[in-house]
């Protein structure tokens, strides 16, 4: 009996001793494991940043001549340029149709675009229509970076990249978008968001004393099912409160946005828009 | 309990732990608005109220004054819109009907009131804001024949600042070399002065010889240049000069053997920085003016040349043949070859580097199709534009004091052996807004100040 008390207690004892001991261990390597994780993505991080800058000194270094076009020559490249952009951009459009109907509905949503700015000259609209697929290819060559870094931050592609800067400045054979299942929501995604910026531009303007100071923020958006905006704030500041503000409210103004179909209504909802003032 | 504390605690700081990764690993998408478009504001400078005591002089003088104001918002074509106005019947300012200038979408209406007193004009200036429907300015001068000038510009530049709470180039000066006293045989250029409008010229030396780089001081008091002597003296050197503009005394303060050349004072006006030749090639050095003391600037065997700095100085940019081409570099000029920077790497020829006041931007000269044009470039080396193109020959920029202008000069090429070059301003993104002089000789070696 006393025996068996005795070896009941000491069990008992032994027991909170090894649980105690138990926790502590676990605890101790579920903390190591979250902070030599998080050091790693950290020193991932780091690692992608250095990368980078090592590919722009690179390229930087091949400017060999001086500019022929003066900055007023730029800004007003005349409509010839934007027929031939226009004629490749359709080339594109048909080959990526025979891989992926659902490109109509990007179509779709370039025509709702297009009845938009109807009303608006023959000349404006083209190049509007011009500059709403400049973004879009604008916004494909984002995503495409966005992949390669998350290469990067794995660390496997750090081989790649330093064949990369030897190799010099090397045209992209480019990376096709179109055609995987996931990329499909994508790519419906940003042909909605790309129709965005056209009915932000009007609203987007500044007084004479905020123009040409050369600053920048970006504003995150949320929308709402039947476009109208739920939530716009500043995601980066461009340091003048003023610049933000007329920003935030111009996304406000441009409002409703055509509604939210299915495909995207899910990042839309989730704010996964940020627009670029300018960029 | 203790324990579960603990790990309700743990498994907190796991989650927010977490999220925080999640946030950064989040992609969005993210599509360019572009540039913003302009709200230009129209302003309208009416018709002067003229009281009918004021002679005829003082009355043609004050209307003057009225199309000097709207000339100087002319330049700032990127802000405002000058509106016609319409002559006033009145001779006194009646009461602003603001519906109606809201309905012609005038944003600021701009009036002079004047009338005799004693033997000047007293001047009364208003501004309105027709949104906000209220007096923004409301000045009040004495002014005689000879300052009306000085008082329009000092109107503009009130308003100006009020509107967009920064400094205009209204009261700035232009200085520069012209050759319009050189006689057949002889080449003379002297320094002058001018508004920044090309009014109001003034000649400032009177060496009968060739003067180069002039450049002042902060405070608008000492002028510095070199002098290339006339054939008459046996002296070769070129020297440098320093003038007072109080007392106009001069005297020369640099006579090494060589070039003395190309100074320019720094922000608190005590020292220069110029380009000696004494030790066998050309470095940069900074004097003391008060003991003139040389420091070494730059140190290297390829020349230094043509300094420029920033408006707090403290970087200066200047032109280097060390890369075997004239190139642009910056340096922290506090030390000796201090964190020398190449900025250029490309153009066959670059000259003349000259900062934007707040040192994010350098223009400069660089010879492409056979003659010099201007181009800008941020100050780390990114972002080179072209700003003329088929406008002649272009040198010598230099910027506003507010930076939103360059002056620059700019020759034609008349026939084989006719050349003529005058000073021009442009917008700092090339946009020209035409000559300032003509008719004075050829002019170069413009610098802009603000005193």
């Amino acid at each position: 009996m006393l025996k068996h008390h005795y070896t009941y207690q000491h069990i008992k004892q032994n027991f909170y001793v090894y649980l105690k001991r138990s926790f502590a261990i676990h605890v101790a390597i579920i903390l190591i494991a979250f902070i030599s994780t998080r050091q790693m993505v950290l020193n991932a991080i780091k690692l992608k940043k250095e990368n980078l800058e090592l590919v722009q000194a690179s390229v930087r270094v091949d400017m060999v001549a001086m500019p022929k076009f003066t900055l007023a020559e730029l800004k007003n490249i005349s409509s010839g340029v934007e027929e031939a952009q226009d004629e490749k951009s359709k080339d594109q459009e048909d080959k990526t149709e025979a891989i992926n109907k659902d490109l109509e509905i990007k179509k779709a949503a370039q025509i709702e675009a297009d009845k938009e700015a109807a009303f608006l000259e023959e000349s404006k609209k083209k190049r509007s229509n011009f500059l709403s697929k400049l973004k879009e290819i604008g916004s494909k060559d984002l995503s495409d970076k966005n992949k390669s870094r998350e290469k990067g931050m794995s660390g496997e592609n750090s081989s790649k990249l330093k064949n990369l800067v030897l190799a010099g400045n090397k045209l992209s054979t480019g990376v096709q978008i179109y055609g995987s299942g996931q990329a499909k929501e994508l790519t419906q995604f940003q042909a909605y968001v790309a129709t965005i910026p056209d009915r932000v531009r009007p609203h987007w303007r500044l007084p004479s004393f905020l123009i040409g100071k050369n600053l920048r923020c970006r504003v995150r958006v949320w929308l709402n099912l039947d476009g109208s905006v739920r939530k716009a704030e500043v995601y980066e500041s461009s340091g003048n409160q003023d610049y933000d503000q007329r920003a935030v409210e111009s996304v406000y103004s441009a409002a409703p946005y055509p509604t939210l179909k299915e495909e995207v209504s899910k990042r839309a909802l989730n704010g996964d828009i940020l627009l670029g003032f300018p960029l | 309990m203790k324990v579960k504390e603990f790990s309700k605690i743990l498994v907190m700081i796991l989650l927010l732990g977490s999220f925080k990764i999640l946030a950064q690993e989040g992609s969005l998408t993210v599509v360019a608005v572009g540039e913003a478009t302009v709200d230009k504001d129209k302003v309208v400078v009416q018709e002067p109220y003229l009281n009918n005591n004021l002679s005829n002089a003082q009355k043609s003088a004050v209307i003057e004054l009225v199309k000097l104001i709207r000339n100087d918002f002319s330049f700032y074509q990127k802000k405002f819109f000058v509106v016609e106005s319409a002559p006033n019947n009145t001779n006194s300012r009646p009461v602003t009907n603001y519906e109606y200038w809201n309905s012609k979408a005038i944003r600021y209406l701009m009036t002079v009131s004047a009338e005799k007193q004693g033997e000047g004009v007293k001047l009364n200036f208003i501004v309105e804001d027709t949104k906000e429907k209220k007096q923004i300015v409301n000045s009040t001068d004495s002014a005689s024949l000879m300052t009306m000038r000085k008082i329009g510009h000092q109107f503009s530049d009130i308003a100006y600042r009020q509107i967009t709470g920064k400094e205009s180039i209204f009261k700035s000066k232009i200085v520069f070399v012209s050759d319009r006293n050189s006689r057949l045989g002889k080449q003379m250029k002297e320094v002058y002065l001018m508004d920044y409008d090309g009014k109001n010229v003034q000649q400032l030396t009177n060496h009968g010889g060739v003067t180069v780089s002039p450049a002042m001081s902060k405070d608008g008091r000492y002028l510095v240049y070199s002098l290339i002597p006339g054939r008459e003296t046996r002296k070769r050197n070129i020297d440098l000069y320093l003038m007072d503009l109080k007392t106009k005394e001069t005297h020369v303060i640099s006579s090494r053997e060589g070039i003395n050349s190309g100074a320019i004072f720094n922000d608190e006006g005590n020292s220069i920085f110029l380009t000696l030749t004494s030790s066998g090639n050309a470095e940069i050095y900074e004097m003391n003016l008060a003991n003139a003391q040389l420091r070494k600037v730059t140190n290297h065997f390829a020349s230094d040349v043509d300094p420029s700095l920033t408006a707090d100085g403290r970087l200066m940019t200047f032109l280097s043949d060390r890369a075997g081409k004239a190139m642009i570099y910056i340096m922290d000029p506090k030390g000796e070859e201090k964190d020398v920077k190449r900025i250029s790497f490309v153009g066959q020829t670059n000259g003349t580097p000259r900062f934007s006041p707040d040192g994010k931007e350098i223009v400069f000269s660089s010879w492409l199709d056979n003659s010099f044009d201007l181009f800008r470039i941020n100050s780390d080396g990114s972002g080179l534009i072209r700003l003329t193109k088929e406008f002649g020959s272009n040198e010598d920029p230099s910027f506003s004091n507010d930076g939103e202008f360059i002056a620059f000069t700019s020759q034609r090429v008349l026939s084989r052996v006719k050349a003529d070059q005058n000073i021009y301003i442009m917008d700092r993104d090339g946009g020209i807004l035409g000559a300032v002089t003509s008719g004075f000789g050829n002019c170069l070696s413009p610098r802009w100040y603000n005193y």
